[in-house]
């Protein structure tokens, strides 16, 4: 919560020192200087790098994900609960777990999918060609 | 590439003079020890890597980033995407060194005095629906429609629902998005705005800043976080090598 960062770090930005493996991932996999695609030869252990699941993608299953939390919105405001007692509900677990970004569910993917990263699962992440596979 | 025995790992360029420390170690099961091949006035910081197994696990990716840390603290680097290798330490000249020798140089002096800061946001999702809500009569309406239906029912309506809601936010994160440029722009030498990732994401930015901003862009980000706080938790990483900003431009 953000109001516990604050109390303990006595500021508004929280910074991770060092930078956990989900920044790192989403820094250098598809960052960084690369010249030729064959020279990335090590990289055959780790085809899902092409990940690129940043974008969300409208769908139905995405509208029907915000109608969700919408309508779950309302019933705490039916409840006739205040502010801090709401943000102490979220504090709880009653929503901050489920509305976490699309793009960490892909990266705990990507880590269970590396080699050693994980228990070797093989759950299918979105993947589509790398955009800057071939430069200069 | 199943001939592929092994190889040099390549982490960035630096300039010839930059100084590593002693037994910096690199990616790999059994990690070398991180080295600089030099070549007309430029240095490719790498490391042997046999062919054990393929690279990417935890253990790589945080090798990468932590030799290009280090890298970072005595000079300018050129950080290189994470796995890049090159047969041998004569590849990395005659490869590498050699034939971008001078865009390499340009982009050293360029980045020169700059290191990158990433500053992320994503929104307390409760409290931006209930402004989306509080904002447009039309989607309030559909809600309340909505939330009578039984659990099973009205699918069009809680589609049209989530459709609007869905860019509501969509404008929301834009505008947002220009907040930040607006509060950071005075400190940056250059801003790449990117899509932020997830349901959640508001703000998404790479700012390349000045040595001698860096104080202000702090402030700056600090300021934001002030403005926003209880409405989008910000994060920022930083400072970096300059990830975002050292693409080599197509021929």
């Amino acid at each position: 919560m953000t109001t516990m960062t604050q109390a303990r770090r006595g500021t508004y930005v929280d910074r991770p020192s060092p930078s956990g493996l989900a920044d790192v991932i989403d820094l250098i996999l598809d960052k960084g200087l690369v010249i030729d695609a064959y020279v990335r030869v090590s990289l055959v252990g780790i085809e899902l790098l092409t990940i690129d699941a940043r974008i969300v993608v409208a769908s139905v299953d995405t509208y029907l994900r915000f109608a969700e939390a919408t309508n779950r919105l309302d019933l705490y405001q039916q409840g006739g609960r205040d502010l801090p007692e709401l943000m102490e509900g979220m504090a709880e677990g009653g929503a901050k777990g489920k509305t976490r970004g699309a793009v960490d569910t892909a990266k705990e993917k990507l880590e269970g999918a590396l080699p050693g990263g994980g228990e070797g699962k093989s759950e299918e992440a979105e993947r589509q060609p790398s955009r800057r596979q071939r430069q200069s | 590439m199943d001939a592929f025995e092994g190889g040099c790992y390549v982490y960035g360029v630096v300039p010839s003079t930059a100084a590593l420390p002693d037994g910096l170690r690199g990616v790999g099961d059994s990690p070398g020890t991180v080295r600089l091949v030099r070549h007309g006035g430029l240095a490719a910081a790498v490391s042997d890597v046999s062919q054990d197994r393929p690279l990417g696990s935890r253990h790589d990716l945080l090798a990468h980033q932590r030799v290009l840390d280090t890298l970072m603290t005595a000079s300018t680097v050129l950080p290189m995407r994470f796995g890049v290798v090159l047969g041998d330490a004569e590849a990395v000249t005659s490869d590498l060194l050699e034939p971008h020798h001078y865009r390499f140089v340009d982009a050293l002096a360029e980045f020169s005095g700059y290191t990158q800061f990433t500053v992320r946001g994503r929104y307390e999702q409760d409290m931006v629906l209930r402004e989306v809500l509080a904002e447009d009569p039309e989607t309030q309406r559909l809600q309340e429609v909505v939330r009578e239906l039984l659990p099973d029912s009205g699918y069009y309506d809680r589609i049209r629902l989530g459709e609007l809601v869905f860019h509501a936010l969509q404008r929301t994160r834009e505008a947002d998005g220009e907040v930040a440029v607006d509060t950071l722009a005075p400190y940056a030498a250059s801003i790449r705005l990117r899509e932020p990732a997830g349901d959640d994401g508001a703000v998404d930015a790479a700012v390349l800043v000045g040595h001698e901003h860096r104080d202000g862009f702090e402030r700056a980000v600090e300021h934001l976080g002030a403005r926003w706080a209880g409405r989008i938790r910000l994060r920022m990483l930083g400072p970096l090598p300059p990830y975002d900003f050292v693409e080599l431009e197509e021929d």
